[in-house]
């Protein structure tokens, strides 16, 4: 065994044991955001695949050529392929974080999976048909497949950026906060599949998800459990930034309930009242603060007035209600006391 | 003669001059209304102006939407009553005006105002007018495109605080504050995702028949082509439910607008007028 490959197990074993890891952890804690975790797991699947396949291909010495047995082929065609569909399961991520729209993702899956089941199909299928006729053509026209292959991780990897780009152009600064942490993970996992190769682009992926997975969990233990509103911690940090960059967090408004219980079942209907881009965050256990990132005195009337109309007989009251931008002192002192920084 | 606020009480003596388009506007929230009434309790003058901006720390801008005297005198008097904020507190920091005639652009010239005369922001057309036009062509929409009418209560307002979170209220700065019934709900429009509203394209029919398009707005990874797809559904409704001299005025003070009227109408002109704008304070 030489040294390359050698380093080359060495390697995947490392990454497949991160990995494992990642999944095991990612299925045990069961997060809120349920399609998001299946999306992760399925990457971190591809990724163990994509380990077992490499230490193979380097450990048997596969190959694609015109000399190789059928196995050798599908094997390291499939290894290519796979660094492919992480990257468009990735692309799926990047986009439902973004949106939680299942329907933007539905709507044009046929359109992003297709050029990959076609090059994939393509690739084999020339793979095996001139396999050992010892043509040069014929392993170049298999070249220009996998080329094909790398260049739609290009492509996935684009989309990605420009998402991202996108939502933060029409978000802002505030709104652009809550997927910040994406930024960098794209770009590394999208330069580690187009310029890394083998053993070194699984074991970057697998340290790539291995830190977003920790970005992913510090949001989670800054979430309340029960309700999945935010916690008191978090809101510190939100208003820090907002001090930092100088942009506004908007409005205030702050819902009291009878008891913790009545909070933890009004829970699920407060999400529906309260606009997108708002944070909710339990400042008690029988409290709830509204943050909106805008100061429309209309928007927080709207709010008030729906969550009076819904809240029933959960004893809910409005205990206090600021424009974060007039910095008056009742509304710094509200903030002090519930948010000292 | 006196002058007084025009109100829910006194509306319908003012009805003739106000036309029945502004006096169902001043029945929004930020609509302000002056009359004046003569020594024989008959109304003479009307003044009607909308807030902009009093919700903002940007400062309050006042539109002078109506402006009837029948001489100079009633002109003085509202005139006197708004600038001295005898009946609204409100804070105004600036005053605007259009008008299509020189003589009035005369009399707020003689107040402090300054003229212009330039192409109307407003354009005015028919329903005719777009019916030669690529955007009426018959096309198949996608269903995620819903009319108005086909919200319920909850998920119109969910919409109008999704929006107003993002800063967005196109012509309405009461949009809060407006049912989904003040619109055309047969014509208005939305897009849809997840049984989330993320574009409006709202037209309200005033009572006079007038079609005027007030919010127009999609956000979203896919809010371009959500655009012309309302923009393609609402049209077509339009033409099967009104004559082709329905009128209506298109606003074309966003570049945004600007940009999709030159799109379907490129040759369209707004009218000559006179405006101009008054420091307050």
């Amino acid at each position: 065994m030489t040294s390359n490959v050698l380093i080359t197990i060495i390697c995947d074993v490392i990454s497949f044991i991160i990995t494992a890891w990642l999944l095991f952890l990612n299925v045990r804690h069961g997060k809120k955001h349920d399609t998001l975790d299946r999306i992760f797991s399925g990457m971190l699947i591809i990724i163990l695949i994509l380990a077992v396949m490499d230490a193979v291909v380097a450990v048997f010495g596969f190959h694609v050529g015109y000399d190789t047995s059928i196995t050798e082929m599908l094997f390291a065609t499939g290894n290519e392929t796979m660094t492919t569909v992480l990257c468009l399961v990735w692309m799926i991520y990047v986009n439902y974080r973004l949106y939680h729209s299942r329907d933007y993702i539905m709507r044009r899956f046929l359109l992003v999976t297709m050029p990959l089941i076609i090059i994939l199909v393509l690739t084999m299928v020339s793979s095996v048909i001139f396999h050992g006729t010892g043509v040069l053509k014929a392993a170049r026209i298999t070249a220009v497949f996998f080329f094909a292959l790398v260049a739609l991780r290009f492509i996935y990897f684009l989309v990605s950026v420009f998402r991202l780009y996108q939502y933060k152009k029409q978000s802002g600064t505030m709104r652009y906060f809550k997927i910040s942490f994406l930024v960098i993970p794209v770009i590394v996992t999208g330069l580690l599949g187009l310029f890394v190769d083998g053993a070194f682009r699984v074991t970057g992926y697998a340290v790539g998800f291995g830190l977003l997975y920790l970005t992913i969990y510090r949001e989670q233990i800054l979430t309340d459990p029960v309700t999945g509103f935010y916690s008191g911690r978090y809101s510190k940090r939100l208003i820090a930034l907002s001090e930092k960059n100088d942009v506004s967090v908007g409005s205030f408004m702050c819902f009291k309930f009878s008891d913790a219980a009545a909070l933890e079942g009004f829970a699920p209907k407060l999400a529906g009242l309260i606009s997108q881009d708002a944070y909710v965050i339990r400042t008690q256990p029988d409290e709830v603060a509204v943050l909106t990132v805008v100061s429309e005195k209309s928007l927080v009337h709207m709010i008030i007035e729906d969550v009076r109309a819904v809240s029933g007989e959960s004893g809910m009251e409005v205990c206090a209600s600021y424009d974060l931008r007039q910095k008056d002192e009742s509304a710094k002192e509200f903030l002090t006391r519930h948010f000292p920084l | 003669m006196k002058v007084c606020a025009i109100n829910e009480e006194n509306m319908d003596e003012f009805a003739s001059i106000l036309g029945q388009d502004m006096a169902a506007d001043l029945e929004r929230v930020f609509f302000r209304g002056l009359g004046v009434k003569n020594e024989d309790d008959r109304a003479v003058g009307a003044l009607v102006y909308e807030l902009i901006g009093s919700e903002s720390d940007q400062g309050t801008k006042s539109f002078i939407r109506l402006l009837n005297s029948d001489s100079s005198e009633t002109f003085g008097l509202m005139e006197k009553a708004y600038s001295h904020a005898e009946f609204y507190d409100d804070k105004i920091d600036q005053s605007f005006y259009e008008v299509s005639d020189e003589k009035s652009a005369g009399e707020y010239k003689s107040v402090g105002f300054s003229v212009e005369n330039r192409e109307s922001d407003h354009l005015r057309i028919t329903l005719g007018d777009l019916a030669g036009t690529e955007f009426a062509k018959k096309r198949k929409v996608p269903d995620h495109i819903r009319y108005l009418d086909e919200l319920s209560l909850m998920e119109y307002r969910s919409a109008v605080k999704d929006f107003l979170a993002k800063g967005q209220k196109g012509m309405l700065e009461d949009l809060a504050y407006l049912p989904s019934s003040w619109f055309d709900r047969d014509i208005s429009v939305c897009s849809t995702a997840d049984d989330r509203v993320d574009g409006m394209f709202l037209v309200r029919a005033t009572p006079s028949g007038v079609l005027i398009p007030m919010l127009y707005y999609a956000y979203g990874p896919y809010y371009a082509k959500n655009l012309f797809f309302m923009l393609f559904k609402s049209i077509e409704r339009a033409m099967d439910k009104y004559p082709a001299e329905t009128p209506i005025v298109i606003s074309r003070i966003k570049k945004a607008s600007r940009d999709i009227v030159s799109k379907i109408l490129p040759t369209a002109r707004g009218d000559n007028v006179f405006c101009g704008v008054r420091q307050e304070t």
